[in-house]
């Protein structure tokens, strides 16, 4: 159908409970898009993955139509399951709230890998061993 | 109420990071980016989709991050903080791209119906007018018709040049005769409906999506249309029967798929309606269809997009 993209954005929503609060709505109302018809396909799609984030990709078109594709829950949600923790720590560097082995980051690496973008599993687990420390999470070797 | 955005020109190596540290420890509302590698792939992950990057307004270089906050949130004090992760992550090793932090505030609205400002109703013909489902029109000619439409998912919001265009060649083609059509790759459902309320009695509209197949029933049902069949199919494959006229609304290189499948699909004295098609693909088109049997009757143009009417040659 000659559909011309005009933006594509990235949200992070929980499954099967995206609501028009934000980053939905500001997002996808100043990008023209129908909120009620992404939340309810949205959360249809979601239902079975209840409790995760699940990264979202859309892709809008120059009619304001619009399809999406969900992706793997981000690193950060997949590390904080694999230490245990609930929160992040706010002050990294001095207070550490978990730690995981260097097989867990590979193991999250690998999962990630396409939807980061790396060039090879170094780059990948590289990325993810960042953030983890960024949360205040060790890793071990 | 307003919210405040922070916006930060980064790298994809700590869009994850970035997004954690938000929620996590900065209590936003939520978070947003935009990446150029999805702009990228959003070309072959969808369906005939054409992704011009000189064309998109604000394509990032790597990364956009956004986070938004309440407006009472103190915006130095997070843009300070921001900038702190920022060199902490690169202390890590990963790229932080240029780094730019910059903030706005807009206004948080009713988001469920924000959108609509950009649906208005076309007045498209003295027979076809399109209509938002939430805006009220009183038909602007005695038989106009209105088809009405809840814009989302699946193309065809009836906004689009080449909507039109095939529009245009079904208004022509069966004003008030009682002929069937099918509709290939039907989106929305919109060109299917509008053969409807032009008249048309044995509708099918094809599509190889799920989304398609849900618009296309929903916006039949919102215009209390019972003839038209949707089947989920590629093109014309599984498709059984002949018709009166074929319509696509599809890429040039899809339709060059489609022209050899169309004969035997269509009914002598048929007609084929086709858009979609870039002005540049034109000659494609022209030397596929002569090569099966098919010449243009009438050649349409709305800027660089063309819309074609074909019959069979004579034999």
């Amino acid at each position: 159908m000659a559909k011309k993209v005009i933006n594509v954005v990235k949200l992070q929503i929980p499954a099967g409970a995206a609501t028009p609060a934000p980053p939905v709505g500001p997002a996808l109302g100043q990008a023209g898009i129908n909120i009620v018809g992404f939340t309810k396909d949205f959360n249809a799609r979601t239902a079975d993955q209840k409790g995760m984030i699940i990264p979202v990709v859309i892709t809008v078109y120059e009619d304001r139509s619009f399809e999406f594709i969900t992706k793997t829950p981000p690193a950060p949600v997949l590390l904080k399951q694999a230490a245990k923790i609930k929160k992040a720590s706010g002050e990294p560097n001095t207070k550490k709230v978990g730690k995981v082995t260097k097989d867990q980051v590979k193991e999250i690496a690998e999962t990630k890998m396409k939807d980061l973008n790396a060039a090879d599993i170094e780059a990948a687990m590289r990325m993810v061993e960042g953030t983890a420390r960024s949360m205040g999470i060790e890793v071990e070797d | 109420m307003k919210l405040l955005i922070i916006k930060i020109d980064t790298s994809q190596e700590v869009e994850d990071a970035l997004s954690i540290y938000a929620m996590d420890n900065l209590n936003a509302l939520g978070v947003e980016s935009r990446n150029r590698s999805d702009f990228e792939q959003a070309g072959w992950l969808h369906d005939s989709t054409v992704v011009d990057m000189d064309d998109i307004k604000d394509l990032p270089k790597d990364t956009y991050f956004y986070a938004y906050f309440d407006e009472e949130a103190d915006k130095d004090e997070l843009v300070k903080k921001f900038q702190e992760k920022m060199q902490e992550l690169k202390g890590y090793g990963l790229n932080i791209g240029d780094a730019k932090i910059t903030s706005s505030y807009i206004e948080d609205q009713d988001w469920n119906t924000a959108w609509q400002k950009y649906y208005h109703v076309i007045n498209f013909s003295r027979h076809l007018a399109i209509v938002p489902k939430w805006e009220d029109y009183k038909p602007a000619f005695k038989d106009q018709q209105l088809i009405k439409l809840d814009p989302g998912l699946a193309f065809g919001t009836g906004n689009h040049k080449t909507t039109q265009l095939a529009m245009m060649g079904l208004e022509r083609a069966i004003v008030k005769k009682p002929i069937s059509v099918v509709d290939v790759g039907t989106g929305s459902g919109i060109l299917a409906i509008a053969a409807s309320k032009l008249g048309a009695t044995d509708i099918l509209a094809t599509d190889i999506s799920d989304e398609s197949m849900t618009a296309t029933e929903q916006n039949s049902a919102l215009n209390d249309i019972k003839n038209i069949r949707v089947q989920k199919t590629s093109l014309l494959a599984d498709v059984n029967g002949k018709f009166d006229i074929i319509v696509a609304n599809i890429l040039a290189e899809i339709l060059l798929e489609l022209i050899p499948q169309m004969d035997a699909h269509l009914n002598e004295g048929g007609q084929v309606i086709f858009s979609g098609i870039d002005y540049l693909q034109l000659p494609k088109i022209e030397k596929a269809l002569d090569e099966n049997g098919f010449k243009i009757d009438l050649t349409m143009k709305q800027g660089r997009w063309v819309g074609l009417a074909i019959t069979r040659k004579e034999k």
